[in-house]
């Protein structure tokens, strides 16, 4: 049996793969499927084949103990009516005592031969002890055919050879019939064999009927001759099979009949074996002749062939019937078996991988529509037609899912676009809020260039949200300013609002009649806002006339924190009184003016609450005490500027990590003798990082230098559009409001400095080079402001520190490059 | 940034007045579409008003070059004030763009007739 014709599962994989590739479940599906009923299939195979192995196998041992007991029984028939008629013809001439004349002897033996002309001859031989009958003549009387007719002789002669003859010895020795060995008849040339039965003599009648032997004589034996060529016809009609055959072999093993001529008479098993030298051959002779019926593993004479070998012996003649069975019909008995099962299990195989295809085809085609579907919806096509399920199975379920799912999507998107376009206008409205309040506090200083004396800086450094903070400040006359200090309840666009009708009406009440009288001024503001102030919104408010020729100042103070005045000897005292009630919440309320003697080097310091209640991490405030603290630490000849930087600096290292959670608003004035400064002459500008604020910067800075150093201003004006576009541009990634500071420095030589709290960027060594030299085409738009500013400035310096860019450059001393520095184009 | 603007044969004449920096420069550059989009290709920009010009001005004037350019046409400066001329030479635009001393001049250049 050839193993390999055994299909395996593997032998369909490639098919499969051809065609599902790109189709996992299918894939998947078939190759269990196929793998697991494939295995089955060999498991079930093998398992029949061995069971039908089993079978075959015994129906096979079964059939040749069948046929050769079937050959037997059938060489028994023809045998034993034969034997029993030479026992009849026996019966009849022991029946006289042998009272027989020779002719009548004579006359019985030939009637008797042709009554049965399969007998070749037949003999009467005599004991020679025992004295014949009166006229017999011959011991051993012996008939046999001769062509047509029947010839006779005697086959005792004087010497009785036929006494040396085992047909003859034999009965008379055992009493018994007796089958003699095969031999060739001469004369016609025929293997033949001899069956011979004794003759006796009984004492009494009874004896003879009763068949008692002990009281018997034997006295001859009668025989026949019988060819047996036609055993040959007799067993070849048995259904051997193809291969298979009969044979028949005597006591002595020698062959009787066999399909090979040659063998018969000439051969016997013994004989075989002693000549091959095979032992088992030798042993199997001698199992055969027990007279044992056997069965038994063994291979055909005639082809060589593994066969099975039944044999058994005859009931008449003891000899032997042989049946041989090739063990080929079992082989092809067997592949017709594995044929027939394996056409079976592969149609099913088949059967079965056509009816997982399809059931996967129905599941993995809805899915990939889906999958099509969940890509567009991806791609955020999210009004696609969601494919249509059959039934209610889990791919319809899915489908369901993904199709709540893209509602909810919708649903979900729509109301986003809806919120965000509500916070981008609410930003865009906290934007502008923002932009009101710091557009409306100034931030150029010096505030008075035409009063040295006075050294006045002021800061607002917004918080996240829009709060309202203000501080403003303004020369009255030539000898008196106004300054004030606000902080409006709230946040957002109502607190820049708010603050800055504040403002408004501070300025305006001011230059009015009141315009020396703060309580005056600000019974009248909070009038004014009072009404018709729904919101209920107010505003702490603190706001001074200072006297510049000897630095008398009147005050009130609307609920504000209370100033701190420090003296030239570093005294400090918290302008506690007198205080009204918060602005704007009340109508008709009335506020008391305070004064103070503002001597030179002596500072007063505003401030909103954003600094006294700056917390740390603990969650603890700055207070009045932090900002004494801090102010004491800085000498009293320090310039305003300085004592707000270094406050600013304290403020944010107490904070730490903490946001900041409110404006930080500081306003210093101070009188000085410009003698016993310590700061040069120079000029200070901050602007929030936005265009409008920038343009506002710069039409400041080129105002003011045009007076002081009006060879600088536009050079000073390049540099600080180009450096500060560039801050607004690239500095932030948030929509938070940072403060740009700019500083000009007179000198010499004069300065400019630019501080940003922005992403690092040293525009020395971080910009990208200017391509001076390209060509139109090849020009790139871009690069250009920073060349310019280092080519028109005679140096340059960057720093980065405390989380800040330092961008300084300095100016050609006292002439501008524009006037010798490039020369005519 | 004040813009006027005439027309002499096929050359616009546009006469700026202002600053040429991030604010102003973004109005002379729509202008400047406009006119390139209606068929003007010659184009002559009059500086004698603009006493500043900042990079914002410059790049302004670049994408205006390279717009005309791309369509053929030709963009002329005139009448450069000391300041301005000095950006010029300093980012050297005076050697990519075409500059005359005045008005006629560039009128001349503009058309091909110089």
């Amino acid at each position: 049996m050839a193993r390999s014709n055994v299909p395996t599962p593997s032998k369909d994989i490639p098919m499969a793969k051809l065609l599902l590739t790109r189709h996992s479940i299918r894939r998947r599906l078939l190759t269990w499927v196929i793998g697991v009923t494939g295995l089955l299939l060999v498991a079930i195979v093998i398992w029949s084949m061995f069971l039908g192995h089993r079978r075959i196998v015994g129906e096979m041992r079964s059939k040749a103990a069948f046929l050769a007991e079937g050959g037997a029984a059938r060489v028994d028939r023809h045998l034993a009516p034969m034997e029993g008629f030479l026992r009849a013809l026996a019966l009849s001439i022991e029946f006289n005592e042998f009272n027989l004349a020779s002719a009548q002897i004579d006359t019985l033996i030939r009637s008797a031969m042709a009554e049965k002309p399969g007998i070749f001859g037949m003999c009467l031989a005599m004991d020679p002890q025992w004295p014949l009958p009166t006229d017999w003549t011959d011991r051993a009387a012996y008939w046999h055919r001769e062509g047509a007719t029947i010839a006779y002789l005697d086959l005792a002669g004087p010497l009785n050879a036929h006494t040396a003859e085992p047909w003859f010895y034999e009965p008379m020795n055992s009493g018994q019939g007796h089958w003699s060995e095969p031999y060739i008849e001469t004369s016609i040339d025929q293997p033949m064999v001899t069956f011979s039965v004794p003759l006796r003599v009984w004492q009494t009648d009874a004896d003879r009927i009763q068949r008692n032997t002990a009281t018997a004589r034997t006295v001859g034996v009668l025989t026949f001759d019988l060819t047996i060529e036609w055993l040959d016809g007799l067993l070849s009609d048995l259904p051997f099979g193809p291969d298979g055959y009969g044979f028949l072999m005597s006591r002595e093993s020698t062959y009787i009949a066999h399909p090979l001529p040659e063998l018969v008479v000439h051969a016997s098993v013994f004989s075989i074996a002693a000549e091959r030298g095979d032992e088992d051959l030798a042993a199997l002779g001698h199992q055969m002749v027990s007279g044992q019926p056997g069965l038994r593993s063994w291979y055909s004479f005639r082809t060589g062939d593994p066969c099975w070998l039944a044999y058994t012996p005859l009931q008449s003649a003891n000899w032997i019937m042989g049946a041989i069975v090739s063990k080929d019909e079992l082989h092809s008995a067997l592949r017709h078996l594995f044929l027939t099962q394996s056409a079976m299990g592969l149609i099913g195989l088949l059967a079965l991988i056509g009816a997982v295809s399809m059931i996967a085809r129905t599941i993995t085609v809805p899915i990939e529509r889906l999958r099509d579907a969940a890509d567009q919806l991806t791609g955020g096509q999210l009004d696609i037609a969601l494919p249509m399920p059959r039934g209610k199975d889990e791919v319809a379920q899915l489908t369901f899912a993904l199709s709540g799912m893209r509602d909810r999507l919708q649903e979900h998107i729509r109301s986003l676009a809806e919120t965000t376009a509500a916070r981008e206008r609410m930003q865009s409205e906290l934007r502008i809020a923002h932009d009101i309040q710091m557009g409306l506090v100034p931030k150029t200083f010096p505030a008075l260039p035409s009063r040295p004396d006075l050294d006045l800086f002021a800061i607002l450094e917004p918080a996240r949200e829009v709060g309202g903070d203000f501080y403003d400040f303004f020369q009255l006359d030539e000898d008196h300013m106004v300054v004030a200090i606000g902080d409006v309840s709230d946040k957002g666009v109502p607190a820049a609002l708010f603050m800055a009708v504040t403002r408004s009406f501070l300025r305006s009440f001011f230059r009015g009649e009141q315009q020396y009288n703060p309580a005056e001024v600000m019974q009248r503001v909070n009038s004014e806002l009072a009404q018709g102030n729904d919101a209920c919104m107010f505003v702490t408010l603190f706001c001074a006339v200072v006297r510049f020729s000897d630095g008398n100042v009147t005050y009130a103070n609307a609920g504000h924190n209370p100033p701190l005045l420090r003296l030239p000897d570093g005294t400090l005292t918290f302008i506690h009184e007198p205080s009204g009630a918060i602005a704007g919440a009340m109508p008709n309320l009335t506020f008391e003016n305070g004064t103070l003697e503002l001597p030179t080097d002596g500072t007063l310091i505003l401030y909103t609450d954003g600094v006294t209640e700056a917390m740390n991490p603990d969650g603890e405030w700055f207070g009045e005490s932090g900002l004494e603290a801090s102010v004491h630490a800085t000498p009293t000849n320090a310039c305003s500027e300085a004592v707000i930087t270094q406050l600013l600096k304290d403020i944010r290292a107490f904070a730490g990590e903490a946001p900041q959670s409110d404006d930080i608003t500081m306003l210093l004035l101070r009188r000085r003798c410009p003698a016993n400064d310590a700061t040069p002459s120079g000029l200070f500008i901050q602007f929030a990082n936005n265009q409008r604020e920038l343009e506002h910067a710069l039409d400041q800075l080129e105002e003011r230098l045009n007076e002081s150093h009006p060879q600088l201003a536009q050079i000073a004006r390049l540099v600080l559009e180009e450096m500060g576009t560039n801050i607004i541009k690239y500095g932030y990634d948030d929509s938070e409001p940072h403060l740009v500071q700019v500083r000009f420095k007179a000198g010499p030589p004069a300065q400019l400095i630019i501080e940003d709290d922005g992403h690092p960027f040293n525009p020395l060594q971080d910009a990208p080079t200017a391509a001076i030299d390209a060509e139109l085409e090849d020009r790139p738009i871009g690069g250009l402001g920073i060349h310019m500013v280092k080519t028109m400035t005679a140096a340059q310096s960057y720093r980065r520190s405390d989380g800040r860019n330092r961008f300084c450059v300095t100016f050609q001393n006292g002439v501008g490059p524009l006037q010798n520095g490039v020369g005519p184009l | 940034m004040k813009i006027d603007q005439r027309m002499e044969d096929d050359v616009c004449i546009c006469s700026l007045q202002g600053r040429m920096d991030g604010t102003g420069a973004p109005a002379i550059e729509a202008q400047a579409q406009a006119l390139f989009a209606a068929g003007t290709k010659q184009l002559v920009l009059d500086l004698s008003g603009v006493e500043y010009i900042s990079s914002a001005g410059l790049r302004c004037v670049l994408v205006i070059a390279k717009k005309a350019g791309a369509i053929s046409g030709k963009v002329v400066l005139c009448s450069l004030s000391p300041m301005v001329a000095d950006v010029m030479k300093i980012s050297g635009f005076h050697q990519l763009l075409t500059i005359c001393d005045n008005c006629a001049e560039a009128i001349k250049v503009a058309s091909g007739q110089a």
